[in-house]
């Protein structure tokens, strides 16, 4: 049981996940069923070819599941008692993070390996950093398995470790940027339109801390991983949104409109119109930086 | 080569230029980055192949079939079998035969699946939760199953730790409303 190594994380998935472990002259593939395990092992020596393929991160399946859950989350936000809130709010709550924690995990990937068995989808190798991580351990091991096996002329050498790269051209980033950037203003207008909101700092604060948090996260993911300036900055605009959006809801129905304090001093009000010009001024940075690297990207790509 | 690569969005092959690459290039045919690795096991001759029939004395033959060249020595029984007979386990080239009788005795290395008692206990126990009566049912068929569950691979034991905290847990507020009805039924009486 102990003879094997885990070379990735469970790659994310609600039903079925997955994961490698490299067993010393074979990798082994673990897709857990939830209440089964799926073994499958490929002889380093036998294998003949791997393909990793990026894929979007944004596919509708999960919009409709972040728009489902975030409708649900609504929904149990409506009735007036506290209790009755948090109770109606636990499951989809729930979902609702772990559709987040998924979406954190950056960019997809679909990997196949040709063995001497036939072609097999890679499952562990979900996501471009776990492909990062675990492909130069692979090869590694393929090249030693491999290395009495002639190589014909045609045939390129290895280059292990170099999947970084493919991470700099992010697509549709533009799209996310514009639809974060426009959502996010309306948001705002929205909620400066509650005469109340305007007199309390804290509802701005809580929405901020988090989303800053997030961007810092993200800023270093960024650093440790592959991923672009862009990815972080559009996730971190996405969470702080959602967040937002989130605590919109929370507090819409309530007559004093704060979530800590029922009321403040004249010097915070002064310190919420700050607070509301970083809010939307580190929308339109994030934004525009975003922007930039993805543009960047794309003349990199051209 | 008998299976090109191709992109796994796409289908569309990957040609020779791009294979082992030191970055992604874009796909032929849907754009998607994609990167392929080739090895040299890529251009030896397919394992599946038909089995090499004997050219001369002193060849082993397979056991089971006479006519056939022998590829390998099974690791476990150590018969001679041909490339239709021979199957693998990750470390050594075993028989048909052993690798069934491996499969049905649940030797760790030829285990193709194994269900996972504590998660079907922990599922019991925790995604029903308006159910009270599962919560003890979870908690016995935790303790029933306390070691069937066999992996391949490491397994965290909190997993049933938690089904079981949270059975219990059920447990006493099922015991903490029958108190409670039996004291209201008491009051009324």
């Amino acid at each position: 049981m102990s003879e094997y190594r885990l070379l990735t994380g469970w790659s994310p998935g609600w039903l079925r996940s997955a994961a490698l472990y490299d067993g010393g002259d074979h990798l082994l593939q673990v897709t857990s069923l939830r209440v089964q395990h799926e073994y499958q092992r490929f002889p380093y020596a036998e294998m003949r070819a791997i393909t990793v393929t990026e894929a979007p991160l944004w596919t509708t399946g999960r919009v409709v599941r972040l728009l489902v859950f975030t409708l649900l989350l609504v929904l149990a936000m409506l009735p007036a008692q506290v209790a009755l809130r948090v109770g109606l709010a636990i499951v989809p709550g729930t979902l609702f993070l772990l559709q987040l924690w998924s979406l954190a995990q950056g960019r997809r990937c679909v990997a196949r390996v040709i063995s001497s068995s036939g072609e097999w989808p890679l499952r562990g190798l979900g996501t471009m950093r776990a492909a990062a991580e675990a492909m130069p351990q692979i090869l590694n091991k393929l090249q030693a398995a491999q290395a009495g096996l002639p190589r014909p002329a045609v045939m390129p050498a290895l280059l292990p470790g170099k999947m970084e790269k493919a991470h700099r051209h992010p697509r549709e980033l533009g799209w996310a940027v514009a639809a974060t950037l426009v959502l996010s203003a309306l948001l705002i207008v929205v909620y400066w339109t509650r005469a109340d909101a305007r007199k309390e700092i804290w509802n701005v604060a809580i929405f901020l801390v988090p989303g800053a948090l997030t961007a810092t996260i993200a800023w270093w993911r960024m650093l440790r991983r592959y991923e672009t300036v862009a990815a972080a900055l559009v996730a971190a605009m996405v969470v702080d949104l959602l967040l937002f959006v989130f605590f919109l809801l929370l507090e819409w129905r309530r007559p004093t409109f704060s979530l800590t304090l029922a009321e403040l001093t004249l010097a915070a009000q002064q310190w919420q119109k700050v607070a509301l010009a970083t809010a939307i001024g580190w929308r339109v940075v994030g934004a525009a930086a975003a922007g930039w690297v993805a543009q960047q990207g794309g003349e990199e790509r051209a | 080569m008998t299976a090109m690569p191709r992109c796994n969005l796409c289908g569309v092959d990957i040609p020779p230029e791009d294979w082992n690459r030191a970055e992604a290039l874009p796909c032929r045919g849907c754009e998607a980055m994609v990167q392929a690795w080739v090895f040299p096991a890529g251009w030896a001759e397919a394992k599946g192949k038909p089995p090499a029939a004997l050219t001369g004395e002193g060849m082993a033959t397979c056991f089971h079939h006479p006519a056939n060249q022998a590829e390998a020595a099974c690791g476990l029984c150590g018969r001679f079998v041909c490339s239709v007979c021979v199957d693998g386990t990750g470390d050594q080239a075993v028989c048909n035969t052993c690798f069934g009788r491996g499969t049905a005795a649940g030797e760790p290395r030829f285990q193709r699946r194994a269900t996972l008692h504590d998660s079907i206990g922990l599922l019991m126990a925790a995604v029903p939760l308006m159910t009270l009566l599962t919560g003890p049912v979870a908690g016995t068929y935790t303790l029933a199953t306390w070691k069937k569950t066999r992996t391949v691979v490491a397994r965290p034991g909190a997993v049933r730790w938690m089904a079981l905290a949270i059975s219990a847990l059920w447990l006493a507020v099922l015991v903490g409303l029958v108190v409670l009805l039996i004291r209201v039924g008491g009051g009324s009486r």
